[in-house]
């Protein structure tokens, strides 16, 4: 692995073959479960490629892990970027108190599938949060730099995400998830 | 009741991250699309660099030609200076040996000065030595003025003394000799007013004047003397003393 990153900032055109099969599925995942478009996804990743072998030279990257976490964060930055272009998320603050945060429970088994599939279904504004604040880790602070919102249409984002999800649970319990 | 709480999520997602592409998905083409980005942006990379180089290059050679005409301009103006200088130079050369000739014989250069104002051209001369210049030429004037006037009172006295000397020598004459007929006494008379004319006309010939005086002066002053006849030849000499001054104004 070593290797194909010393490839990767001679520029090798092997090398960046390599790692265009190796990590496009994951980056194609990253992608859309911000965008949940396949087209968006396609002109996303290879923005994102180009990036990466167009910058890789620059890092000091050594190792598998941090060249995945780099990727990563290059895939996410570009989605965020085609989030905030499109405007998907309305800077407005209508909930007080956001900070109560009541955990999802359901009564029926769900798997992980499962639980992709309700989150995939919010509406685009709340699944970013949702996915920047859960999956990501990002605090709300990141997430309005990220956006470009205030913190507080952040918050509210995730407890209506929250709320959403909880509704969708109910739903499946009673008529099934299908 | 089952609890879904964030870490269960986050475990599904990074699941779900590293199962392969299920949507219709072609991965050729996209590679394809990569690899022409990829290589427009290497051109364009390129070109750029080109356009750079060919732009620093031009810039290069227009300072340079800006340069090099700049420095054909003041090469020829340094060399209208040296000329200049040279000009300069040579005419310093030749006010200096003007003025040095002048500081060793003042005299030539104020007859130099003299023959310039003649000449109605601009003299260069200092004030000072034109001043003087003026000065002398004054005094002569008033030198020359006072001779004239002199040699004019000279001719009065000259001719007065003659006069009385002629007819002192008439009357010495006719007392020595009262015996003679008056017409012999006339002739006589007049054989001795003829003496006496051709005395005083030898005495008033430039040939007689220069025998009188020289017989009656020493040999030094006979020189100078002549001199003075040689000056104005057409002067009667008799008194010695006038004479001599006469001679010291024309020195």
């Amino acid at each position: 692995m070593t290797e194909l990153i010393v490839a990767l900032k001679n520029g090798n055109h092997k090398a960046q073959k390599l790692l265009y099969d190796t990590y496009l599925d994951y980056l194609f995942h990253v992608c859309y479960k911000y965008l949940k478009d396949k087209m968006l996804c396609e002109n996303i990743l290879s923005k994102v490629f180009l990036n990466i072998f167009q910058n890789i030279g620059k890092t000091d990257i050594q190792t598998e892990v941090v060249l995945k976490a780099w990727m990563r964060k290059i895939c996410i930055n570009e989605a965020l970027m085609e989030i905030r272009k499109k405007k998907w998320i309305d800077n407005v603050v209508d909930i007080d108190n956001y900070d109560i945060v009541s955990p999802l429970m359901t009564d029926a088994n769900v798997n992980n599938s499962d639980i992709i599939k309700m989150v995939m279904s919010l509406p685009n504004g709340y699944r970013t949060v949702f996915c920047l604040y859960v999956i990501e880790g990002y605090n709300h602070a990141e997430i309005a730099q990220q956006l470009a919102i205030s913190e507080g249409t952040s918050k509210s984002q995730l407890y209506k995400a929250r709320t959403c999800l909880q509704q969708i649970i109910k739903q499946t319990e009673g008529g099934g998830y299908e | 009741m089952n609890r879904i709480d964030d870490q269960k999520v986050r475990s599904a997602f990074s699941e779900n991250d590293e199962r392969p592409i299920v949507e219709d998905f072609d991965k050729e083409d996209l590679w394809l699309k990569i690899e022409r980005n990829l290589q427009k942006r290497s051109l364009h990379r390129i070109n750029w660099y080109r356009s750079a180089a060919a732009v620093l290059i031009l810039v290069v050679l227009s300072g340079w030609s800006i340069t090099l005409l700049k420095y054909n301009q003041i090469k020829t103006t340094n060399r209208q200076l040296m000329s200049i200088i040279d000009e300069k130079e040579n005419f310093l050369e030749f006010q200096k040996k003007q003025l040095s000739e002048s500081l060793v014989n003042p005299v030539k250069e104020i007859s130099r000065a003299e023959k310039k104002e003649k000449s109605g051209g601009e003299s260069n001369v200092d004030a000072s030595i034109l001043s003087e210049n003026a000065k002398l030429k004054a005094e002569k004037e008033s030198l020359l003025m006072t001779k004239a006037y002199l040699n004019k009172q000279l001719d009065i006295l000259s001719s007065k003394n003659n006069l009385l000397a002629d007819s002192l020598r008439l009357f010495t004459e006719k007392i020595s000799k009262p015996e003679e007929s008056p017409q012999i006494t006339f002739e006589s008379q007049n054989e001795s007013e003829k003496k006496i004319d051709t005395k005083i006309n030898n005495a008033y010939s430039p040939n007689a004047k220069a025998k009188v005086y020289m017989s009656d002066l020493p040999v030094k002053r006979q020189g100078r003397r002549m001199k003075i006849q040689i000056f104005n030849p057409g002067e009667p000499f008799r008194n010695s003393a006038n004479d001599v001054s006469i001679f010291k104004l024309f020195k």
